[in-house]
């Protein structure tokens, strides 16, 4: 168990190096910081000084060898246009976005579970087909798009809900719902087949043959074992709730770490970029780690072997 | 006086898309308290779905029509809710695939605790003691320290027999074993009978055994249902049935038993007429 964990937190870690790599060179192919920060026609010795305070002046090579030293020591640099740290400004920018992916998880697996379970209970029926007809619908409905028409229909046609902003909680239910869509519509699929799978199997048929009800079957006998492919596929929307935050950020003006990772590449502002790819890669490596332990507390064959 | 299970012109039909499959005829027989009845046929004879129906436990697309009237009871076409009474506490059954047969995420103690607590109404202390009672009656050895494994830690018999105990722990009036011992091991299937045997004299159960194998069939029971292409085509007493079968089809099922050839030349085989499409 422990090497198991030691070997995936290895592989995650150089990943993540992998990762750190590529948003080094890339973001500096987009360009210099100096063209967005200074107005046309300043003046050069201002330029060099800047260049000189961001090491900008050096070669890339140079610039990435400096980078590297400094990063293994957690020093991302600061910020190019905010008065602090990269790295502080990428954690300070962490939590709202955590709280958001957690309703949004938290709604979609509870929702997914719900529609996916009476699916399975009521399969081929009239209820199974609505369940899979509508799950495919929004399964393949892209992110963006929602979140558009969203705004169009809530916020401007009917005025119910605000366009942008976090301040009031009528604020969080478009960025909630563009978040939590798509993942419903894939993890309603998941567990109507995982379920489907475990009420045929025979010990469920043996429990019903013992004389318990429809409700323990499904919620004690049936859901727990159809917990480890929903879990695995949650895992997964968890992580690429990342690209919904960028989308919330863009669409919503939603703050978060999605929003800041749009403004740091549109202001050239690499530290805050690297910065927050990092905090964004090491709450991907914490997340599986959680998903795998989760796996060994419902799965009592995973833990022995 | 009726008698314990009363079943009367049982019809089971499958609609498939390529028309009805009657997969069993009108089929009418009864058990008293305490009987041993083995029910054999060759594979797609009918017995096993006759045997859940019996529980009400045959699925889409099957129906069942004709009448099971368990201790004064109409099972079919009864609703979920009262069935569930009887299941379990008035018939229960073991069912053959032993290897699926329990839940891989609960562990053998919850499985049992389930049953007496939930089934029985019995408290958790007692039931704890009634447990492990019953997993050295049905002969798991150092049942305290196995009370805590999963299902995966046990081999095919030893699931098997804590299936046997999951039935008799609930008391039932008649157990339905539907070949038990299939998906076991030669060696391990003797001792699954014999416990089965054991069990049905000391509680007093009525017992129906769905077997393809003659030789459980006679070791087992008293009295026999020959089964056919869904119809019961021959029954009695198992040593008159055994001793003097009546049907063309019952002789034919014995002449081709090694237990009742005294030489591989005494032999036969099935004639053709009678192979079902299985």
């Amino acid at each position: 168990m422990i090497t198991f964990l030691s070997r995936r937190l290895t592989s995650s870690i150089i990943t993540l190096i992998g990762v750190v790599v590529m948003v080094f060179f890339l973001a500096r192919l987009t360009g210099s910081p100096v063209d967005v920060f200074f107005p046309e026609g300043a003046a050069p010795e201002r330029i060099e000084a800047f260049n000189r305070a961001y090491g900008l002046d050096k070669p890339v090579i140079e610039q990435f060898r400096i980078f590297l030293w400094k990063a293994l020591q957690g020093d991302f640099g600061d910020s190019i246009w905010q008065q602090r740290s990269a790295m502080a400004a990428a954690w300070g920018e962490m939590p709202i976005t955590i709280v958001l992916a957690a309703i949004a998880l938290s709604v979609s697996t509870g929702m997914a579970i719900i529609l996916g379970s009476l699916a399975a209970v009521f399969r081929f029926t009239v209820v199974d087909r609505t369940i899979t007809f509508f799950s495919l619908v929004l399964g393949s409905m892209p992110a963006f798009w929602f979140a558009l028409v969203g705004i169009l229909l809530f916020a401007v046609h009917w005025r119910l809900l605000p366009t942008s902003g976090s301040n009031t909680w009528l604020a969080w239910i478009l960025p909630v719902a563009t978040l939590c869509l798509q993942p419903i519509g894939v993890l309603t699929q998941v567990v109507r087949g995982a379920m489907i799978d475990v009420l045929t199997s025979g010990f469920v048929r043996n429990a019903r043959a013992r004389g318990f009800n429809s409700r323990r079957l499904v919620f004690r006998h049936a859901l727990r074992n159809a917990a480890l492919p929903i879990i695995s596929v949650a895992g997964d929307i968890a992580a690429g709730m990342v690209n919904g935050a960028v989308i919330v950020g863009v669409v919503f003006a939603f703050p978060g770490i999605g929003k800041l990772i749009v403004g740091a590449m549109l202001a050239r502002d690499f530290p805050v970029l690297q910065a927050s790819v990092v905090v964004v890669g090491i709450s991907v490596i914490l997340l599986n780690l959680i998903v795998d332990l989760i796996y060994v507390l419902v799965d009592p064959r995973v833990r022995l072997s | 006086m009726s008698a314990l299970l009363d079943v009367e012109d049982v019809r089971i039909d499958f609609t498939t898309r390529r028309g009805v499959v009657h997969a069993v005829r009108g089929v009418s027989f009864s058990i008293d308290q305490g009987e041993s009845v083995a029910m054999v046929g060759a594979s797609g004879s009918g017995k096993t779905v006759l045997g859940r129906s019996l529980l009400g436990l045959v699925e889409e697309p099957g129906e069942v029509s004709g009448s099971i009237i368990f201790n004064g009871q109409q099972v079919v076409g009864s609703s979920e809710s009262h069935l569930q009474p009887i299941r379990g506490l008035g018939m229960a059954m073991v069912f053959q695939d032993a290897l699926d047969g329990l839940n891989p995420v609960y562990s053998i103690g919850s499985h049992l605790m389930e049953i007496l607590t939930i089934r029985m109404k019995k408290s958790r202390s007692e039931a704890r003691h009634e447990a492990l009672r019953l997993m050295e009656e049905v002969g798991i050895p150092n049942a305290k320290s196995r009370f805590h494994d999963y299902p995966h830690q046990f081999s095919g018999g030893m699931r098997q027999r804590i299936c046997i105990a999951l039935a008799i722990g609930l008391r039932p009036k008649i157990l339905i074993a539907d070949e038990p011992t299939t998906a076991l091991d030669v060696t391990v299937q003797a001792g699954i009978l014999d416990l089965i045997r054991r069990l049905q004299d000391d509680y007093g159960m009525g017992l129906i055994f769905i077997t393809h194998d003659l030789a459980v069939a006679q070791q087992i029971s008293e009295r026999v249902l020959v089964m056919y292409n869904g119809e019961i085509v021959e029954q009695g007493e198992t040593r008159e049935v055994f001793q003097h079968p009546k049907h063309r089809y019952t002789r034919a099922l014995l002449a081709s038993h090694p237990a009742h050839a005294t030489s591989w030349r005494d032999l036969q085989p099935m004639p053709e007429s009678f192979v079902l499409e299985a």
